[in-house]
């Protein structure tokens, strides 16, 4: 049983499936962090596609709905993180710079040509972060 | 085999500052001013563009009115030593943050690597085959290209993306930024004044008080009212009418005039016309206005 747990989503299926595990592992007054990674070619297909910076934010937002619902219905006390730069590293300095119990993520999100060679944001962090990590199939 | 060298000679002597040399009367200004209009408006998009892009990168608030004045006043002063007028690109921006490049240093660097690639590896830089700068560029294209807007192109809205289209087609056929941005520009005012000049009309009886209540929904301005007059009908055997226009907005003249046509037919048919809902903006105008043309006697 954790105490804070870090989930770093990008709306997929699979980090819904992470969450639900998360919610599974935390203690009664545990807190969880959601994560979601910017990196500089969605910044840059947001502001072109959308380019009102509230409405990215609000977009953004509902990409995670689905795991905020569930965090609502189970009552468990979160925060939302919006970091910008490469998913892989973003996620492991955000992790070591915070003392998380556990990281839970997917085994791959949603980029599904670089997931064909291996889930690459997650194999970077089981990597190189250095708390536990639990990898959702 | 053709080289970069064969392009035109490379200059490796540094520029020295001068006022250009061209005749200052309004002929010149007349050869000038489109392509400095032009060039303006594309520069300033891109830059502006990029800098929300950045902004969104790294997380932080730009300045833009500084970034303009800046863009401005280099270019006038590059023109002064025979240079060519710069603004800043997504592509390469994009890249240098990604790379880690977050301060002043990486664009001056930038300017030096390119200073030194010209003045002191010159002899190299002329013997770069065509093929390979080739390649290079179409790498670059794909890089640049939003290939996410070609998979979107049937979810967003069909005008969007027949702006889009014409934009790019235009750009393809006159090898013209400017002509695309401004056919584009053009395009999209009109596809917003079509989707805004809708205005819903609603009709609901009230049988005890033989009155009728129109409710509009929608921006009544110059474009949209021409039609509005005929949405209502005059023969009803009423006493009043109603207009609620309390999810409308009147905005000019016309819809003020249009509102006093439909209010002298209504009385040529005896019945009562009272408005309901008028937001205060819209009050305000009727006040100024409304009634003059009646007044006029139309």
């Amino acid at each position: 049983m954790y105490q804070h747990v870090l989930i770093p989503a990008d709306g997929s299926e699979h980090a819904y499936r992470a969450a639900k595990h998360a919610a599974g592992l935390l203690k009664a007054e545990g807190t969880i962090d959601v994560v979601y990674v910017i990196d500089g070619s969605k910044s840059k297909t947001d502001v072109l596609h959308t380019g009102n910076k509230e409405l990215i934010t609000k977009k953004r937002r509902e990409k995670l709905k689905n795991i905020e619902e569930l965090l609502n219905q189970q009552q468990i006390s979160y925060h939302v993180h919006f970091l910008h730069g490469e998913p892989g590293p973003a996620i492991v300095k955000h992790a070591n710079a915070n003392n998380y119990d556990c990281i839970v993520m997917g085994s791959r999100g949603l980029n599904n040509l670089q997931s064909m060679v291996l889930g690459s944001v997650s194999h970077k962090v089981a990597k190189r972060a250095n708390c536990p990590v639990m990898i959702v199939k | 085999m053709r080289t970069v060298g064969d392009l035109g000679t490379l200059t490796q002597s540094l520029p020295v500052f001068m006022l250009p040399s061209i005749p200052l009367t309004f002929e010149t200004l007349a050869i000038i001013f489109p392509y400095a209009l032009a060039l303006t408006v594309v520069g300033q998009l891109e830059s502006l563009l990029t800098a929300s892009i950045i902004d969104d990168m790294t997380d932080t608030e730009s300045d833009k009115n500084k970034e303009c004045r800046g863009q401005g006043i280099a270019n006038i002063v590059t023109g002064c030593f025979g240079g060519m007028a710069g603004c800043a690109m997504i592509g390469q921006s994009v890249i240098n943050v990604k790379s880690g490049g977050n301060g002043r240093l990486s664009s001056l660097v930038a300017g030096v690597a390119l200073m030194i690639l010209i003045i002191a590896l010159g002899g190299i830089v002329v013997q770069i085959p065509m093929a390979a700068l080739a390649g290079v560029m179409i790498m670059v294209a794909i890089g640049t290209f939003d290939w996410s807007s070609l998979a979107n192109i049937h979810k967003v809205p069909k005008t969007d993306s027949t702006v889009m289209v014409v934009t790019v087609a235009t750009v393809v056929v006159t090898h013209d930024l400017a002509k695309g941005v401004l056919a584009g520009v053009i395009l999209s005012a009109i596809f917003f004044v079509s989707k805004i000049s809708k205005i819903h009309v609603e009709e609901k009886l009230v049988k005890v008080q033989q009155k009728k209540v129109y409710s509009l929904k929608g921006q009544l301005f110059f474009a949209s009212v021409s039609d509005l007059p005929k949405k209502f009908r005059y023969d009803d055997k009423v006493k009043e009418v109603e207009i609620d226009l309390s999810a409308a907005h009147l905005w000019d003249d016309s819809a003020i005039n249009a509102l006093d046509k439909i209010e002298n037919k209504f009385e040529q048919q005896d019945i009562k016309v009272t408005y309901a809902g008028l937001n205060p903006e819209s009050k305000q105008l009727l006040n100024k206005i409304g009634g003059l043309t009646k007044a006029s006697g139309h």
